[in-house]
Parts: C-alpha cells; sequence; structure tokens
C-alpha cells in the first residue's frame, strides 16, 4: 500500500532522463554552479548510507553460515569466503525445519500475476466508461470512485473476511472434492481483495491517461461506424498501453510486495501464503538465524528488482506524471 | 512441494483467470451488434457458427478425455470426471441456447429482445434456488452450504421479480420504463432486507449482516441501469462499468459501512456504544500507540523529504546522476518485509564479549560504547522503526523532487545570480518556491503511506516493547486478540486521520489544475 497514492500515471511526454537538454548551455552553467565540491560530498555520503544495508545483507547471505553468526559481514574483505549454500537450503531443503521458500515462491507468482491482470482489465474498461463513454452522473460517479482511495484497506478487513467464509468458501471446497490435488486454500480470496483494493486508485490513474487520448482519433472511428467495443480494443488499448504498463507494475510490485492482505486472506500454510508472510514468520521465530534469513530475504527481493531495473522506465513514468502533473 | 501440488496452484490460476475471462467475454458480447448482417436465413444461421463450433468441440474433447481417463491415472478421481463431463454439457447447452436465442431474437425489436433475455434469466434464477433447496440430496452439490441456500432464496426471488417485472416494463413508454425499472430495483432492495429480517425471526442462528451486502448490489445495478437507459449512446457504460461498481460496492463501500457499524460493539457483537474509544484514550498501551503513530507520521514525511530534496539538489546536473538516483531509489522497490529484514541484520545484537554481526552496533563498539538491544529499548526502538521507513520513502521523494527541479525556469535561476544572489539563496527564493506543489504532494503522500504503516512494526517487533502502531495494533486486536470492535474503532480512526490529509492533496491538485 506504499506508494499507491502516487503512483500516477503516465503523460508520455516526461521523461526524466531525456529531459535534461544535451548541449550545455549558459543556464545549465547557472545550475552547475550549485553544486560545490561539498554537496557532491554530502552527495556521495547519502548514496553510501543508503545502500550498505543491503549490500551488507546481500554480501552475507553468500558467507557460510556460522561466520554469518559470529563475524560481522565487513570481515569478509580481510577473509573472503562465498558460498551458495545458504540459497540450496532456503530454496529446495525438504526437511521440515528448513524454510522452504521454493513453495512460497511459486504461492507468491500465483498470487501478483492474477492479483494485478484482474484489476487492470477491470479498471481500463471502467477508466474508458468514465471518459468516453456520456452518461448522465458520470462525473459523480468518478468522483466517488476517486473518494474511495480515501478508505484505508483496513477498513475494510474484517467485513471483506466474513463475505469471503459465507460466499467463497463453500466453492472453494467444491473445486477442491472434483479435483482432490487442488488444495481446500486457494488464492480466490487474496486475488479478489487485491483487486478490490487496487481498483479505486487503478481507474482513477488510467482515466487520466484514456481522457487525454485526442477526441478527434475517437471521432473518425465512430464516424467509420466502429461501436464501443471496437473502440476499446482497437484504439484505446493500444494507446494506453504505456499507461496500462507502468500501473500493472504498481500493482505487481504491490501485491508482490503486500503482507496486511496475506496475511488476512491467505490460509497461512505453504498452500496459499506468500513469500513475504512466510519471511515475516521466520524474521519473528528465528530472529537469529541470519544464514536462512538473508538468503530468503534476497530470494523474495530479486523479483522486485528485476522489474525495478528492467523496467525503469515505466515505473519513474508511473511515478511522475501524476505528483507532478495533476 | 511435490508436482501435484504445483499442477494444483497453476490449475488454479488457470481455472481462475479462465472463469474471469469467460465472466469478461459474456459480458462484452453484449456490445457492438453489427447491422450489416448477411441477409436471408442461411445467412443468419451461418452468423457466428464457426466460434461456437469451435467452442462445442472443445467441450466434447473436455468430457471425452475425462472419461478415457478415469481409471487410467490415478489422479483423475470419479469426481473430478463427473465435474468435467457435467461441465462440458452445461457448456454445450448454454452454447446451444444462447445461439438459439441470438438467431430467434434477430427480427424482434429491442423492446421484445430485452423482454425476452429477461425472461430467460428469471427462468435460470428460479432453477437455480429451486435446485439449491434440494441441493443436499445430489451427491455433487454437497458443498451448497445452508448459508449459500439462503442467499438463494432471499436474493434470489426479489431478483426474479425484478427480472419479471423489468420484461413487463420493456413495453413501456421510455420515461415510464426508465423510472418504472429504477423503482423495481430498488424496491428489490428493500426486499431482499425486509425477507432477510422476516426469516430471520423463526431461527436461532442470526442470518448474519450479508442481506444488505445483497440489497446494496442490487441497488447499484438498478442506479447504473437508470443512468445508461437515457439514451441508446449511454448504453454500452453498463458492460464497462458493471463489473468495478459492483466489486467496489461489496468490497469496500459495504465493508467501509460495517466496520465503522462494528467500532460501536463489543465482544460478542453487542452495542457497547463509546466504549472502544474510551478503552483507545485510556489504556496505557492503546495511548502509546497512538503516541507512537504521531512520532511516525512527523517524522518520516519531513525527514525523507528533506533528505530526498537535498540528495535531488546536490546530484542535479552531476556526472552520473542516474546512478545516484538508482542507488537511494532502490529501496523503494523491495518490500517493507524485506526492508525490515535488512534492518534488523543491522540492529542485530551481540553480546560485549562477542564479535558485533550488526553494523550499528559495531560502529558504537567502535566509538567505545556498550552495544545496544536496539529493538527493544523503548523509546529508541520506535526511531529504529522510523528510520527503515525513511530509508524507503527517500528515493520517492528524491525522483519526484528532481523531476520538479528539472522544471523549474533557467531564466529566474539565471536572473537571480545576477542579481547577486548566492547558491543558498537561489535555492531558497527561486527553486522551492516553483517547485511547491511537488512538495505539498510529496509530504502528503508519505504521511499516508506511513498512517497505514503495518508490515515494518509486524515483522520487526510485531508491536511490542512500546513500539506498536494504529495499523498494526488494528491487526492484533481484530485477528489476534478477538476484539473485532476494538479493531474496527482503530481502523476508523485510522480513516480519520488519513482524511484531511487526502482532502487536502485533491485542493491542492485541484486548483493547480485550474491554475492549468
Amino acid at each position: 500500500m506504499s506508494q499507491s497514492q502516487a503512483a500516477v500515471t503516465p503523460d508520455p511526454e516526461v521523461d526524466p532522463d531525456t529531459a535534461a537538454p544535451a548541449v550545455t548551455t549558459r543556464a545549465d552553467r547557472v545550475k552547475r554552479r550549485l553544486t560545490s565540491p561539498w554537496a557532491t560530498m554530502a552527495a556521495l555520503v547519502i548514496a553510501v548510507l543508503w545502500t550498505i544495508p543491503t549490500f551488507g545483507l546481500l554480501l552475507s547471505s553468500f558467507r557460510p553460515a556460522d561466520q554469518i553468526a559470529s563475524t560481522g559481514w565487513w570481515t569478509f574483505f580481510s577473509n573472503p569466503e562465498l558460498t551458495l549454500d545458504n540459497y540450496t537450503e532456503v530454496l529446495f531443503s525438504g526437511s521440515d525445519t528448513s524454510a522452504q521458500l521454493g513453495e512460497y515462491f511459486v504461492n507468491s507468482l500465483m498470487i501478483a500475476i492474477p492479483g494485478s491482470i484482474i484489476p487492470l482489465v477491470l479498471a481500463s474498461l471502467a477508466a474508458y466508461a468514465f471518459a468516453w463513454v456520456k452518461f448522465r452522473g458520470s462525473s459523480t460517479l468518478f468522483v466517488i470512485v476517486f473518494a474511495l482511495q480515501i478508505v484505508p484497506l483496513q477498513m475494510a478487513l474484517i467485513p471483506l473476511l466474513q463475505l469471503f467464509v459465507t460466499f467463497v468458501h463453500p466453492f472453494q471446497r467444491a473445486l477442491h472434492e472434483a479435483v482432490p490435488f487442488i488444495s481446500d486454500q486457494q488464492f480466490p480470496p487474496v486475488w479478489i481483495a487485491h483487486a478490490i483494493f487496487g481498483l479505486p486508485l487503478a481507474i482513477f490513474l488510467l482515466h487520466n491517461f484514456i481522457s487525454q487520448i485526442p477526441g478527434e482519433v475517437i471521432e473518425a472511428a465512430r464516424v467509420d461506424g466502429a461501436g464501443h467495443g471496437q473502440i476499446f480494443f482497437r484504439i484505446i488499448l493500444p494507446l494506453a498501453m504505456p499507461a496500462i504498463a507502468s500501473f500493472g507494475i504498481f500493482q505487481f510490485l504491490w501485491v508482490w510486495n503486500d503482507l496486511l492482505v496475506a496475511l488476512v486472506f491467505s490460509s497461512g500454510t505453504p498452500d496459499t501464503a506468500p513469500i513475504t508472510q512466510r519471511l515475516a514468520e521466520l524474521a519473528g521465530s528465528r530472529g537469529e538465524n541470519w544464514a536462512r534469513l538473508t538468503a530468503g530475504a534476497f530470494v523474495s527481493l530479486i523479483v522486485p528488482l528485476i522489474v525495478f531495473f528492467g523496467l525503469q522506465r515505466y515505473f519513474v513514468r508511473g511515478l511522475l506524471a501524476g505528483s507532478t502533473k495533476g | 512441494m511435490t508436482t501435484m501440488d504445483l499442477l494444483g496452484k497453476l490449475l488454479q490460476g488457470v481455472v481462475g483467470l479462465g472463469a474471469f475471462g469467460v465472466v469478461m467475454a459474456l459480458l462484452l458480447a453484449f456490445l457492438d451488434r453489427p447491422d450489416d448482417q448477411p441477409g436471408g436465413w442461411r445467412g443468419s444461421m451461418k452468423q457466428g457458427l464457426r466460434p461456437r463450433l469451435i467452442i462445442i468441440g472443445v467441450l466434447v474433447l473436455l468430457a471425452l478425455l475425462a472419461r478415457l481417463l478415469y481409471g487410467a491415472v490415478p489422479w483423475m478421481t470419479q469426481g473430478m470426471t463427473n465435474a468435467l463431463i457435467i461441465l462440458a454439457v452445461a457448456g454445450i447447452a448454454v452454447v446451444v441456447l444462447q445461439w438459439l436465442l441470438d438467431r430467434l431474437l434477430r427480427p424482434a425489436t429491442p423492446a421484445v429482445r430485452s423482454a425476452v433475455l429477461r425472461l430467460v434469466g428469471a427462468a435460470i434464477a428460479v432453477a437455480i434456488v429451486l435446485v439449491a433447496q434440494v441441493a443436499e440430496s445430489i451427491p455433487s452439490l454437497e458443498w451448497v452450504t445452508p448459508a449459500l441456500v439462503l442467499a438463494g432464496v432471499i436474493v434470489g426471488w426479489p431478483v426474479v421479480g425484478v427480472l419479471l417485472a423489468t420484461a413487463a416494463l420493456a413495453f413501456a413508454p421510455h420515461r415510464i420504463r426508465r423510472q418504472g425499472r429504477l423503482l423495481v430495483w430498488l424496491l428489490a432492495a428493500v426486499a431482499v432486507v425486509v425477507i432477510a429480517l422476516v426469516l430471520e425471526q423463526g431461527r436461532e442462528q442470526p442470518i448474519g449482516v450479508w442481506p444488505w451486502t445483497g440489497a446494496l448490489a442490487l441497488s447499484v445495478i438498478g442506479v447504473l441501469g437508470y443512468l445508461a437507459d437515457r439514451d441508446d449512446d449511454s448504453k454500452p457504460m453498463l458492460v464497462f462499468l458493471m463489473p468495478a461498481a459492483l466489486l467496489l460496492t461489496v468490497g469496500l463501500i459495504y465493508p467501509a459501512i460495517r466496520t465503522t457499524m462494528l467500532a460501536f460493539t463489543g465482544r460478542a457483537g453487542e452495542y457497547v456504544g463509546m466504549e472502544n474509544f474510551v478503552w483507545m484514550f485510556t489504556q496505557r498501551e492503546a495511548l502509546i500507540t497512538l503516541g507512537n503513530t504521531i512520532a511516525w507520521v512527523i517524522l518520516v514525511p519531513l525527514l525523507s523529504t528533506a533528505v530526498g530534496l537535498a540528495y535531488a539538489v546536490f546530484i542535479d546536473k552531476s556526472r552520473g546522476e542516474r546512478v545516484y538516483k538508482m542507488l537511494v531509489f532502490m529501496p523503494m522497490a523491495i518490500s517493507f518485509v524485506g526492508a525490515s529484514i535488512i534492518w534488523n541484520f543491522m540492529y542485530a545484537y551481540r553480546g560485549p564479549e562477542q564479535d558485533q554481526i550488526g553494523l550499528i552496533n559495531q560502529l558504537i563498539v567502535l566509538v567505545g560504547g556498550e552495544p545496544q538491544q536496539i529493538l527493544q529499548n523503548s523509546p529508541w526502538n520506535t526511531l529504529a522503526l522510523i528510520i527503515v521507513m525513511i530509508w524507503i520513502q527517500t528515493g520517492f521523494a528524491m525522483v519526484v523532487l528532481s523531476a520538479a527541479i528539472k522544471g523549474v525556469p533557467t531564466e529566474q535561476l539565471e536572473a537571480a545570480e545576477i542579481d547577486g544572489a548566492n547558491p543558498w539563496q537561489r535555492f531558497r527564493n527561486v527553486t522551492v518556491p516553483s517547485i511547491r506543489t511537488s512538495i505539498v504532494v510529496v509530504v502528503t503522500t508519505i504521511s499516508i503511506a506511513t498512517l497505514k504503516v503495518f508490515d515494518i512494526v509486524r515483522t520487526m517487533t510485531a508491536g511490542n516493547f512500546d513500539t506498536s502502531v494504529i495499523a498494526n495494533e488494528m491487526y492484533t486486536q481484530a485477528f489476534r486478540s478477538g476484539e473485532p470492535g476494538r479493531g474496527a474503532a482503530l481502523a476508523l480512526v485510522l480513516f480519520v486521520m488519513v482524511l484531511p490529509i487526502v482532502v487536502y492533496n485533491i485542493r491542492v491538485l485541484n486548483q493547480q489544475k485550474a491554475i492549468r
């Protein structure tokens, strides 16, 4: 839930990396003089401070377990020794006491992918209706949807859980009975919860983008006899792809990193619990087993970090447009 | 993890997304009926024949496969075979029915079409309700719980009534039809609640409050239908908006209202007035929770915005700006749980006689101090948790503010320089005023995220040692101590605290829009 407020979307023109002019102008020099050697020093210190915690964890996760427990990771530089044992242990070890993160990793994927696709589909449909289907009360309804962001998800947890117990669990049991190798504990409650909590913001952001698509394009299509369905699939979806991609990334990261929704709506067993839940549990019960925790934490970080470094353009763009432009 | 488990999970994903896809496809099928049909009876028979044949073929194949595999492989159980065959038969029936309807209704007027579709819907609803009544005696329907049967009765009959009434109204003049339908839907919503209350009289076990959900959903359908029925142009709105509207009503608006009411109830659901709030503002633990939350919401936004702004200014136009940004921004992608473990490791404690493994304690030892149990010594442990949040949020502040700084008009900076302003004055008097709205957005966004912070506290201390915050306490009370009333009251307080920030944020954004 961290950044959902800000994950505001896309304005194709705002790209921080290309925004800087390539040629050195006079104005450029003026600006440059703001940065003194001291400022550079300070920036360097902040950058190092911000990186050290992650770096220490990464380095530790590759050190032998007894060394992690007895010496600080900085001693590595005088006594370098690396191993992959911690990772094999947390991911694949079959013993009951091990972390068995492999299974939870699969759960996280199984939660995060549908948990992002469902709200994206529903939100882009709704955003289109608000932007391009003319109906009375459209703006009032839109304001209501926007206002729903005010409701903290904590407000919805208890009643939603009651609803799921009454209406979703019987169907899960039926599925379990018909197909015995599908566990009694299933993902749909977590998917639905994530879809609901992601919807208001998704509708708002996608609407901002979709309503900026030039009206002439849509008018032209209508003159050619296209209905709303065709306009949506042939024109809106392709044009809004950058926005959908950036919100998709945010929703994916949000779902992947979530702990609260998982704690309330997943079973907590290896059947459905995501990796964050397992890690929180390990941190609580075996707070001192650093060999497992460091490797485990990095297993859970690897997907967000890949998404972050691989799709950074979309990520930053998604973050920016709304916060700096309305 | 066995292969079967993995297969089961993948299958859940396939079934779940498949069901979602089918529902969406059925919904979208209502859109865009092309006017130019090939003429004649044969033409209309052929229309859309191929996709239907393909679907039927797949379903037949599925049933055959189930029958063939039954007995051949251990995991194809009897229940599964039966389920697949039933699914295939039902699917084929639906496809054929839909095709027949489509074919029959093509020459009909819109009024007739709408009436027939509603009648068919009513027939299906009646069938479902009746089957649910006798589900107990049908072998493959044992999973239908009494609650589901009850729901079928309470919501099912009003829905049947609505469908019949609106079918009759289809032939009325437009004005009457529109308002009549709205009235019928709202009446049905009332009927759901009334039926539930009447049924509740004769039962030992209360039905619960979910009929209100059904009533809300029916009213939403009615209102949306009313809005969409104004002219032909606005009708498609129903298809686009209905799923999101229903989900938000049932999953967000109704629960929020319920939680508000729950806040005034006790352990067993009895009305207790303001007791939960009295508890919150008198108990020591609860007061500490409130105090901690306030400390969080003051320190985190201020410090992370300040550091982020300073950093953004320092690295602006410097060499390697991208790398600098990435380093500080990276914690944003990390989960709060991951960040908590990273910092738990930083704060790790070893006795004074041992080597320290946590960097912070190592530094303390280096300057000659005693190693500390950082996460257990109140009140400094709260500060230690706050640092984690600052570490995460600074990157966000930095990226947004950095983009804003790039938008500051260079002419103004130049003019200020010519006037003899030093770098600090230029920053103070030119840069800061022009990025003010961005600063406001950053501060408010981080404040809201901070108010809701849960994962960090849960993972690092679980709220022990006087570190709890509202969101964590809410979870503990509602889901661990069995005090849903207190949990709801805490959630309500959280709502009240978030409210002014969001309202302020919206106002600033609106002003900004108005200026542009």
